[in-house]
């Protein structure tokens, strides 16, 4: 059984006092204290084309404590790519809900059920480096 | 003023190698390298009730098409617990006891709620916080 931890720690001095928070959880399958066992390894994809399409289709995991980590490596501060939740157009949905923008340098690490595709879209056609890794 | 988030991954036996992981960002507004001026400041909230979908962070709140940054965790310490999050009509995952959550957030409009479902009805403790333009 592997030990996987993910922490995060966010600074803030946006108000007065300085927010200062972080959390270190230990990633375990759902509903168990058996550690997630499974990775994709951390994948790098470029991306070369505005075209809203699959980072990770939920064809290939199980529902579960999955977790998710995306990164937008590249330096841009007007490029991005939108995240969304649903199927891409390709797949003949448009239903893809957004969840967010990351801009260059941006990450975002989330739980995944697995139920639904990731997808992506670049912001511009010029090459968009994504690292991402799903631990399952 | 400036906001930054550091995130490590971890893990001496997930695979051969050490699987080590650390990035930080600095949240600016969309687009620009201006940072984000303004937050709700960390929420702490309990919830004793499992009903679903109840409204976390409304969907147009914080602005439309932004950069807004969320991040929510779960403080149950009952490992069976968990918070299933739903992005608009999208269910994203569940949060478990301990677990966190760190997503940017667009805001394209009034259906793109976060919405949370504790799993129990019993006392679920979270903390989330909205960094927004």
């Amino acid at each position: 059984m592997a030990t996987i931890t993910s922490a995060v720690s966010i600074s803030s001095d946006i108000s007065d006092s300085t927010v200062s928070l972080s959390k270190t959880s230990t990633l375990t399958k759902a509903g168990s204290s058996k550690g997630l066992d499974t990775s994709t390894g951390l994948a790098r994809k470029t991306f070369s084309a505005v075209t809203h399409v699959d980072l990770i289709s939920s064809a290939a995991f199980s529902a579960g404590a999955n977790k998710v980590y995306v990164c937008n490596s590249g330096s841009s501060s007007t490029e991005y790519v939108t995240i969304a939740l649903g199927a891409n157009a390709a797949d003949g949905g448009t239903a893809a809900e957004p969840i967010g923008r990351l801009y260059g340098g941006d990450w975002m690490f989330f739980p995944w059920d697995g139920g639904v595709d990731i997808t992506i879209t670049p912001s511009v056609a010029t090459e968009t480096i994504v690292d991402y890794m799903v631990i399952s | 003023m400036a906001t930054t988030a550091t995130i490590t991954i971890n893990s001496a036996d997930l695979t051969g190698d050490t699987l080590s992981i650390t990035k930080t960002a600095t949240f600016n507004k969309a687009g620009s390298t201006t940072p984000l001026e303004q937050t709700t400041g960390l929420n702490h909230k309990i919830y004793t009730a499992d009903t679903a979908d109840q409204l976390l962070v409304n969907g147009t709140d914080y602005g439309t098409n932004v950069a807004a940054k969320v991040y929510i965790s779960n403080l149950s310490t009952d490992q069976t617990e968990f918070l299933q999050v739903n992005i608009g009509p999208a269910a994203m995952g569940k949060l478990y006891a301990g677990d966190w959550m760190v997503i940017p957030y667009e805001q394209h409009d009034a259906a793109n709620d976060i919405d949370i479902s504790p799993s129990v009805a019993t006392k679920m403790p979270i903390e989330w916080v909205v960094f927004y333009e």
